[in-house]
């Protein structure tokens, strides 16, 4: 490479990175204002007669729950949980009796095609809508085939957030593996 | 083929072009539905970058002679810098990825340009074009075998 084009090839890496950074700066309120609008639509579905929600601090021992928020309703309580490519972030939805409303899969890394269909398979994510305390896998849960683990580790974050407002005793252990 | 510029030029431009891209699509996307889930930097998907890179630049520069040190500094430079330009990853994440995505960049290319060689020499080297796709889709398809490995 000659004086010239490496000039160019730099002078080329130097205006990807402007324009990365121009276009990130440019979109940054609106990505704000749609973060919020999108939150609190999603929080309204997961919660259904929730209107505002308000941030709560945690400090229980259960490892599993990074975040909660109260509304008149209940709550919305999300967890990490290690699934099997890695964490999965998620919100459920919990009622003053502790009954799930609703359930969402907010960021995972789960394989395609297996544990990634738990983003959109509502048959799975359905059946833990009106449960209580305790949700397991092979326990009135089926689990997405293939994908046993990613189906564990979504389990225990809805027990998680249960076990939050019904004050039950959860294991934090690590997701068990294996059927 | 004739090559106006020199290979590592071109696979640079290519490199930084694809990235430029892909980093686009996550920043609108992130910005305009804030909740998508955007696919994970694990291997498969930087080997797919990778490999139209690898594959762009043989379509529009041609296939030439390989410079493995220099190609591996460009892709680690790329890769960091355009990655934290995205402002979605922190600073040891773009470290993480310019390591990661240097090493499957130059595996994706010594492959690449191995199975390019065998078939330039032969009857398919009069379809260059489409054979670097081809061996570009068949390269991603072996990634895959490597889902979940990654930052």
């Amino acid at each position: 490479m000659n004086r010239k084009e490496l000039a160019w090839s730099a002078g080329a890496l130097v205006l990807a990175c402007l324009v990365l950074v121009l276009t990130r700066t440019a979109m940054a309120s609106t990505a704000e204002r749609r973060a919020a609008q999108e939150q609190q639509a999603m929080m309204e579905t997961l919660l259904p007669g929730g209107v505002t929600f308000t941030p709560e601090t945690y400090d229980g021992e259960d490892e599993n729950i990074t975040a909660i928020w109260k509304s008149e309703t209940g709550y919305v309580v999300e967890t990490v949980v290690d699934g099997y490519a890695g964490p999965i972030r998620q919100w459920t939805g919990v009622d003053e009796s502790g009954s799930v409303t609703g359930l969402v899969v907010r960021d995972m890394e789960e394989t395609l095609g297996l544990g990634r269909e738990a983003l959109t398979d509502v048959s799975f994510l359905g059946q833990f809508v009106g449960t209580r305390g305790q949700a397991a896998v092979g326990e009135g849960v089926d689990a997405i085939t293939g994908a046993t683990v990613t189906s564990k580790a979504i389990a225990k974050g809805v027990s998680s957030a249960a076990a939050y407002v019904t004050g039950a005793d959860v294991s934090t252990s690590a997701t068990e593996w294996g059927g | 083929m004739k090559r106006e510029i020199s290979p590592l030029c071109a696979l640079s431009l290519s490199l930084t072009a694809v990235l430029l891209i892909a980093g686009l699509g996550a920043v609108i996307a992130g910005a305009l539905v804030p909740n998508v889930v955007l696919p994970a930097m694990d291997v498969p998907m930087l080997a797919a970058l990778s490999l139209i890179a690898l594959a762009l630049e043989t379509v529009v520069f041609g296939h030439g002679s390989r410079e493995w040190v220099a190609s591996l500094a460009v892709a680690v430079v790329d890769f960091g810098l355009l990655s934290l330009c995205t402002g979605r990853v922190s600073a040891s994440e773009a470290v993480r990825a310019a390591a990661l995505g240097g090493v499957v960049f130059l595996c994706c290319e010594v492959l690449f340009h191995s199975i390019l060689d065998r078939l330039s020499s032969g009857s398919a080297g009069k379809h260059l074009k489409s054979a670097a796709v081809v061996t570009a889709v068949l390269l991603w398809l072996a990634s895959q075998s490597m889902a979940g490995m990654g930052l």
